[in-house]
């Protein structure tokens, strides 16, 4: 505690040294549409001193009193240089040229020449989405998760399991945020898909480790991705047509160069292809499985120095089957619904301050009817929060932030009702669990000298868990002894902690440098799952008097270094993470048990670790580009109550993970790229010895994630083509040819996924083969099975925009 | 759970599926108990051993995997009886369809195997309403306890067959039932068609219990509840088409065997089910069954109570 007040001092001590500065300030966009730019570096020419816009577009660079010839860039764009007598304070808007728009003589840049090593930044990955949409795409659907897992220490469990691990985390302890409000379940379809419609996206930031404290409640990483803004310049359109789905996003000027909407749209059409084949007399008349989402963001500068932003989300996966022989229909429908408020202000230049009000809702539910039985289960988490973030940057080398941060959580983990005719089954009251999340922070980033910068923040997070609440309490055998009752607002439970952040980059020389980085948080919501992969069905919970709070802590090292004049950037990290109150089901949970019952009676709390080393090495620059990751991990976990207390494989501890992403632009009409996975295969719990009883084969299952699956490994290919930006028209009089900008942009996409046809394994089940008492004198046998999904699935997606 | 197996096959029509070798660790072998007691009927105990997973097992496998060395007690709270060691080939052809009724495998199962299990002939251990049974094996210098109550019978309210409207002629067997108060009621059903094939055979030699046959009274305590099941041996019944299996049929006598269990005895079949059910099921947990067996034990020793009925389905 004393070095970081000592530290503090430290910070704060510099404003005392100042001579007369002043600012200038402003925000970055893109000139096609006014779409604001992230991470855009604003320089003064020829020198290291700069600064990057923030997630609203956002500069400030304080200097000494001065001529200076400031740099605005940004990668594919064309880079600006202006001259400015800074002896006043500046205010200055810039609109960056694309790079495809721009006169040969203005330079332009791919790419940041050296942030990756001058940043304090360590574990922090950011993806280009225009990339992206190059890459091979299972069935032709461009997914920015899908391309996360691509990236060193981010990993999926396999096709057909949602969410992502990161660095041995499970998939509750990645904090998701589509505009700054939380989404519980980013997949449709079980992780074959994302909810991140790429039409709709702007950019995508994932930080796995040295978290900075402005971000918590979640123990392994945070996921940020910013909707587009929308075109505030002119009406366009664009979208796409794929073989599963199709995407429609229109988008233009509320008000021109002052404010924009744009609409983005996305439905899966499996459903609508395969019903003219489902005869009428088939008794599963009326099955369907579709999938849609609904993006929607407004902007309005209302006056030079403020913003406000408007946002929402809608998605829905919905599946339905019936069985009208048996008369059967059972639905399922689950989503998210997601909107945000935001005012951005900048008081003067220096200070910035950004003020949200989000809310976020997932819902799960089941509904069965047969014969007058029904059945219905609902699962559902409302965040209602707000924000209020303040950056302040005193000069160039300096960046505090401070904010408070407010959640409102009502979850309701798996209620059920159910009723037959006019009977009422007693399944008990609706489960709600209540409490309030708060947070203070406070982080400062300096360049102490030329070679240190540190960022180091303290976050400071306190939670209630509040009435009304019913806590069943049970006896030895599992039936209910008594009932505590929980008046409204009652504090039941509080929980607090001091979040202590740290990362630092030391300077070796222009092109290397080494990082550290330091984070520990507390996380309240838990995500339980009775399955051995990540489902919809997982039930969501708070913290309370019985579940305490996760809590971890990781520490990391890395050297990065550029090689190549900047043409290739490259990291190698370490880490450790330790994890905490980890929650599991209990070993035998049913799930009916969790009726009539707190979710957490069912729990068991562990801790986990992991450990593990990252490799990657990038292209950044020219036609050939693209990027290798490997990673060596382990990630154990300890409980109690599972495998007698001793450690056991995590079921997402992979030792290997290698990722190769390759793309070449052949020529402006064309783009080859290509995608390489290998990774371990999972860890699963298998029987290991079987009896008889009535005639069953029981099996008896072993020591938990004791068997691996075979590796995973998968190779895609895409050809992109796209047409080209003008045309030639004769002119009737001069007779010459005149070149015309196209007003319709087309693309076309040809994936091939798996392209040497690989069965990777998906889940393992055993059959019993033959019958011992037919009397045949046959065998009987046990035989290990192997369910794999997709073999070789070559699609077509057509994109367009106008 | 299942829905979300159809959903993801739905989702991928070109799933495949491959045998595969999986390298295990070496299991060590525990004893199976298959035990019951019922009133009027004398108990049996079945002792075997568990097996490793990828053994092969031929007739001759698993008959010498019964175990034949052990010594077996049963004790009613008063009185202790050692039960004898009686095999199947040995036993009067009338007894083989009761044997092969306890043990749940069908009487021609039983003349291609030679099952030893341990019971007693004697009448005054014969199971009695109301009473507990401790069981005490000894076994290569061992000892496995049990215990297990006959609890008192609680009868169905109702027995019906209900055709359905759209299957003219097929449908299920529905009940009702008058809950007791209190917590911890539970029961398994189990049925049996007793009427025959057109060659003379009876169509289901034994009862047969459905899937989830176990339920008890979290849900409906002291409430009157209805409910219906499938045919449990139509699955196997060659004659019955596809689009009907799972249904009675009109002209069908079915015998219910309703009985009454205790918490254990519920809790193993519960588990059993869920087993059964989740083989294989990427969204299951894995499940161990819990037994009443000590000393690591498989298997149940179970007291039955039942109740049985019989319905002519028209």
């Amino acid at each position: 505690m004393r070095l970081l007040l000592a530290l503090i001092l430290l910070v704060f001590a510099t404003f005392g040294f100042s001579q007369e500065k002043f600012t200038i300030s402003g925000t970055l966009s893109d000139k096609s549409n006014g779409e604001s730019l992230i991470g855009a570096t604003v320089k003064v020419s020829g020198e290291s001193t700069g600064t990057v816009t923030n997630t609203y577009g956002f500069y400030s660079l304080t200097l000494p009193k001065g001529k200076y010839t400031i740099e605005f860039s940004f990668v594919g764009y064309a880079t600006i240089k202006e001259e400015f007598d800074l002896s006043k304070n500046i205010v200055h808007d810039l609109e960056l040229p694309l790079q495809t728009e721009v006169m040969k003589e203005i330079e332009v840049r791919a790419e940041a020449e050296d942030g990756n090593v001058k940043d304090a930044n360590i574990g922090q990955i950011s993806l280009e989405i225009e990339k992206i949409k190059t890459l091979p795409a299972f069935l032709g659907e461009v997914d920015v998760v899908k391309t996360l897992q691509l990236l060193p220490g981010v990993s999926s469990t396999n096709e057909g399991s949602q969410g992502f691990y990161v660095r041995g985390g499970g998939p509750d302890q990645n904090m998701v945020l589509l505009d700054e409000a939380v989404v519980y379940n980013a997949s449709h379809l079980f992780g074959f898909f994302s909810v991140f419609n790429a039409d709709a996206v702007k950019n995508v930031n994932l930080i796995k480790g040295g978290v900075p404290a402005k971000f918590g409640g979640r123990l392994s990483s945070v996921l940020e991705v910013n909707m587009n803004e929308g075109n505030n310049k002119r009406w366009s359109v664009k979208g796409g047509l794929g073989l599963i789905s199709s995407r429609l996003t229109v988008e233009g000027p509320l008000k021109k160069d002052k404010g924009s909407i744009i609409l983005s749209g996305r439905r899966t059409y499996i459903d609508l292809l395969i019903t003219p084949f489902i005869p009428k007399d088939s008794p599963f008349k009326g099955s369907s499985y579709f999938f849609y989402d609904l993006n929607l963001k407004m902007n309005y500068r209302v006056s030079p120095k403020d913003k406000i932003y408007v946002s929402g989300y809608y998605g829905k996966d919905v599946f339905r089957f019936v069985d009208s022989d048996a008369g059967f229909d059972v639905k399922m429908p689950w989503g998210n619904g997601i909107g945000a408020f935001r005012w951005n202000h900048s008081f003067n230049g220096k200070l910035f301050m950004n003020m949200s009000a989000t809310y976020s809702n997932y819902e799960f539910s089941f509904q069965s009817e047969q014969d007058g039985f029904n059945i219905t289960l609902l699962s559902r988490n409302q965040d209602i929060g707000g924000k209020l973030d303040f950056t302040y940057i005193p000069n160039f080398r300096h960046r505090i932030e401070a904010g408070a941060h407010y959640t409102y959580h009502i979850f309701q983990p798996q209620n059920v009702s159910a009723n037959q005719d006019t009977i009422e089954f007693d399944t008990g009251e609706i489960q709600k669990y209540l409490s309030h999340e708060v947070a203070f922070y406070l982080q400062d980033e300096i360049d102490i000298t030329e070679w240190f910068r540190m960022n180091i923040g303290l976050r400071y997070s306190m939670y209630f868990f509040t009435g009304r609440f019913n806590r069943y309490v049970k006896d030895g055998v599992g039936f209910q002894d008594s009932v505590i009752n929980y008046a409204p607002n009652e504090l039941i439970k509080f929980y607090h902690g001091l979040e202590p952040r740290l990362s630092a980059r030391f300077l070796v020389n222009k092109w290397s440098s080494f990082k550290v980085g330091f984070n520990y948080n507390y996380q309240y919501v838990h995500l339980a799952s009775l399955s051995s992969v990540s489902l919809p069905t997982d039930t969501w919970f708070l913290s309370t008097d019985k579940a305490p709070p996760q809590k971890g802590w990781q520490a990391s090292l890395g050297y990065f270094f550029n090689f190549w004049k900047n043409n290739f950037e490259a990291s190698v990290e370490v880490y450790y993470k330790d994890m905490r109150n980890l929650v599991e089901y209990r070993p035998g949970t049913l799930p009916e048990d969790n009726l009539e019952d707190n979710v957490d009676n069912l729990l068991v709390f562990g801790r986990g670790y992991s450990v593990g080393a990252e490799f990657f090495i990038k292209k950044v620059k020219g036609k050939f580009t693209g990027w290798i990751g490997y990673t060596l991990a382990w990630t154990n976990r300890i409980f109690d109550e599972i495998n007698d207390g001793n450690p056991f494989p995590a079921r997402y501890d992979r030792r290997h993970d290698l990722s190769v992403v390759l793309s070449y632009q052949i020529t402006p009409q064309w783009n080859v790229s290509t995608t390489f996975i290998y990774a371990t295969g999972n860890t699963m719990t298998m029987p290991e010895g079987w009896y008889l009883h009535e005639g069953n084969v029981l099996y008896e299952y072993g020591d938990y994630n004791q068997t691996r699956m075979d590796p995973y490994h998968r190779w895609d290919v895409a050809v992109t083509w796209f047409d080209k930006p003008f045309r030639f028209k004769k002119n009737k009089k001069t007779g010459e040819k005149e070149k015309i900008k196209r007003k319709l942009r087309n693309s076309v996409t040809l994936s091939v996924y798996n392209i040497y046809n690989r069965a990777n394994p998906y889940f393992l089940y055993f059959d019993s083969q033959g019958d011992p008492f037919s009397g045949d004198g046959g065998e009987f046998k046990i035989q290990a099975k192997q369910v794999s999904l997709f073999p070789i699935l070559p699609s077509i997606t057509w994109n367009f925009k106008f | 759970m299942k829905y979300i197996v159809y959903l993801i096959l739905f989702s991928s029509l070109t799933s495949c599926i491959q045998d595969i070798t999986l390298d295990l660790p070496p299991y060590e072998t525990k004893i199976v108990v298959e035990g019951r007691i019922e009133p009027g009927i004398p108990p049996f105990v079945l002792l075997s051993n568990s097996l490793d997973l990828f053994a092969s097992t031929s007739v001759n496998d698993l008959q010498n995997n019964f175990i034949t060395n052990a010594q077996v007690f049963v004790n009613n709270g008063v009185d202790t009886v050692q039960l004898d060691l009686i095999c199947t080939d040995s036993l009067p052809p009338q007894f083989i369809p009761i044997v092969a009724e306890l043990l749940g495998y069908s009487p021609s199962e039983l003349q291609n195997i030679n099952i030893c299990a341990y019971s007693t002939f004697d009448p005054n251990w014969f199971g009695v309403v109301g009473m507990t049974y401790n069981l005490e094996i000894y076994h290569e210098g061992e000892i496995y306890t049990s215990t297990t109550s006959i609890l008192n019978p609680i009868p169905l309210d109702s027995l019906y067959f209900l055709e359905r409207d759209n299957v003219p002629g097929f449908g299920y067997m529905h009940a009702t039932l008058n809950d007791p108060p209190g917590l911890g009621n539970a029961y398994r059903w189990e049925t049996r068609r007793t009427n025959h094939y057109s060659d003379g055979t009876e169509k289901d030699p034994v009862l047969i219990a459905p899937f989830n046959s176990s339920f008890d009274d979290q849900f409906f305590d002291g409430l009157n509840f209805g409910w219906y099941y499938d045919n449990p041996g139509s699955y196997d019944d060659s004659t019955m088409a596809d689009n009907v299996k799972g249904f009675y049929q009109v002209g069908d006598t079915v015998v219910v065997k309703w009985s009454t269990i205790d918490h254990p005895v519920f809790e193993f079949l519960r588990y059993e089910d869920a087993q059964i059910a989740n083989g294989g099921s990427p969204f299951a947990s894995p499940i161990n069954i819990p037994s009443n067996i000590s000393n690591n034990g498989l298997g149940l020793w179970a007291g039955f109570s039942p109740y049985f009925d019989t319905v002519i389905c028209q």
